[in-house]
């Protein structure tokens, strides 16, 4: 037999022999041919001997009743085999532990996220999540598009490191300061005159000096804030006369200004209508397994899915165990009424007031007209806005005075 | 050692012949064994006795007139049985 050869895969025995004059087994043995292995003598009765598994029977054969023989250990591949059967439980246990605890390392269970300043940590959680990072899905073989969908989503965000630490998930990110962002310091002699004309609501000087104050009416072209600064001399030498000195005014001038922006919408939008007909059931997620059992015998050419989560959980493994309805539907049309009328506009308001609007300014009220065409809704929409209307303006220095300038 | 010596001790296949190494010790031409303990190994090789004395003797293995033992040897010893002794095995 092949597995003779190999020494760890034998039959062996480690047996106990009790019983007087033990020479005359061990001779027994000898006469038989039957090897002994390590061999230790106990006592006067008691021996303790290796021997092939196959020979244990001859061995009590042989033996008779003036001995007896207790067999404590086994080694060789078939008691491994016989263990392995009675034990099949255990190992499968065992298996599938291991590989519920493989499997687990697949999943995202936290994310951390750090180094940001100006952005919400709910703003980055938003970003990494519709890039497809989320606590309980498969980790991604790489970040690289994660990274850029960072980038491309957030201006602020210079530097980004996202690494896995087990089953953690650490994203750090670096934003610009203001300091690099900075301008670098421009001193052409300049006046703040209005953009265009309005009602003041705020000034806020940062260099020179205010020439209007708040619920002053101003047109366009007006002086605002002022770059040039009158001052006399203490150098006698220079006689009493007031002279103007030059600078490049900066600041803030907030003014109540006037607004008109149309939104178009359509009148009907595409939505699905229910026929009343459903299939209930039940669904269970667990890591990238799913099993529904509405799913596969609906025949529905529309449908609309709905499900209600009863059990969630990311740790040890992402589970999901709940409800889920599939409603027949029809392709349809849906008419849009005032309050969704009312709530697209506000919405496009809001995103107007985003994209359009600098730091500082604001929409202090509105009123919207709504007209109505064959397919479109127009929504006129009138504000009323906080917005700063300063503009520079470069002076032109007297000859004079720009000598005298060049004279101190 | 001449030819005819070489030939002799390779088939004196009665005689005690022992291999003493450290601590372990190799019987050959064990016919019987007589006595087994921890601490004395009397065999027997056809014509004459080996004992060997010491402690914490193994039996290694046993396996074609071969005994291979583990253990402090102190004493060895040969002898032959008495005829009063043969007669009593015969």
């Amino acid at each position: 037999m092949k597995l003779k050869k190999y020494g760890f895969l034998r039959h062996h025995r480690k047996i106990k022999i009790e019983g007087t004059d033990l020479p005359k087994i061990v001779n027994k043995c000898i006469d038989n041919k039957i090897i002994l292995k390590d061999l230790k003598y106990r006592d006067q009765i008691e021996a303790t001997v290796g021997i092939k598994g196959e020979d244990l029977d001859r061995l009590r054969k042989l033996a008779g009743h003036s001995y007896r023989m207790t067999c404590f250990d086994e080694s060789g591949l078939v008691p491994l085999t016989k263990t392995i059967k009675h034990n099949i439980i255990s190992i499968i246990g065992a298996f599938l532990l291991g590989a519920l605890i493989f499997y687990q390392g697949l999943f995202v269970a936290e994310i951390r996220v750090d180094g940001y300043a100006t952005l919400t940590e709910t703003e980055i959680r938003q970003t990494l999540k519709e890039a497809g990072l989320y606590e309980g899905c498969r980790k991604p073989e790489t970040y690289n598009d994660i990274k850029t969908d960072l980038y491309e989503n957030h201006d602020a965000i210079t530097w980004v490191s996202i690494y896995e630490d087990g089953r953690l998930i650490k994203v750090s990110i670096a934003e610009a300061g203001k300091a690099e962002a900075a301008d670098p310091e421009d001193k052409t002699p300049v006046d703040i005159v209005a953009a265009r004309s309005g009602m003041i609501e705020k000034i806020l000087p940062l260099q020179g000096n205010a020439a209007v104050q708040k619920g002053d009416y101003v047109n366009e072209g007006d002086l605002l804030i002022s770059g040039a600064y009158e001052y006399q001399s203490t150098d006698y030498s220079r006689g009493d006369e007031v002279f103007t000195m030059y600078s490049h005014a900066k600041g803030q001038a907030l003014a109540r200004i006037p607004r008109q922006v149309c939104f178009y919408m359509q009148k009907a939008q595409p939505a699905e209508k229910l026929t009343g007909k459903l299939m209930p059931g039940v669904y269970i997620r667990i890591g990238d397994i799913e099993v529904d059992t509405a799913g596969p015998f609906y025949r529905y050419k529309c449908s609309v899915r709905n499900e209600k989560p009863l059990i969630k959980f990311v740790k040890p493994v992402p589970c999901e165990f709940g409800f889920v309805t599939i409603a027949e539907a029809e392709q349809g049309k849906k008419y849009i009424g005032k309050i969704e009328k009312q709530r697209i506009t506000e919405a496009a308001i809001r995103q107007y007031e985003r994209d359009r609007l600098k730091e500082g300014e604001e929409i202090l009220s509105y009123e919207i007209d709504y007209s109505e065409t064959e397919n479109l809704i127009k929504a006129v929409v009138f504000m009323e806005v906080l917005e700063d209307i300063g503009k520079e303006k470069e002076i032109k220095a007297k000859k004079e005075e720009k000598e005298e300038e060049k004279l101190q | 050692m001449s030819i005819k010596e070489d030939l002799l001790f390779d088939f004196a296949v009665n005689m005690p012949r022992i291999l003493v190494t450290g601590r372990t010790a190799v019987l050959d031409n064990v016919k019987k064994v007589m006595i087994l303990t921890d601490e004395e190994i009397v065999v027997f090789n056809g014509q004459k006795y080996t004992a060997l004395k010491g402690h914490d003797f193994i039996i290694t293995q046993m396996k074609d007139e071969r005994m291979l033992v583990a253990g402090e040897v102190e004493e060895i010893r040969f002898f032959t049985a008495s005829q009063e002794d043969k007669d009593r095995r015969d």
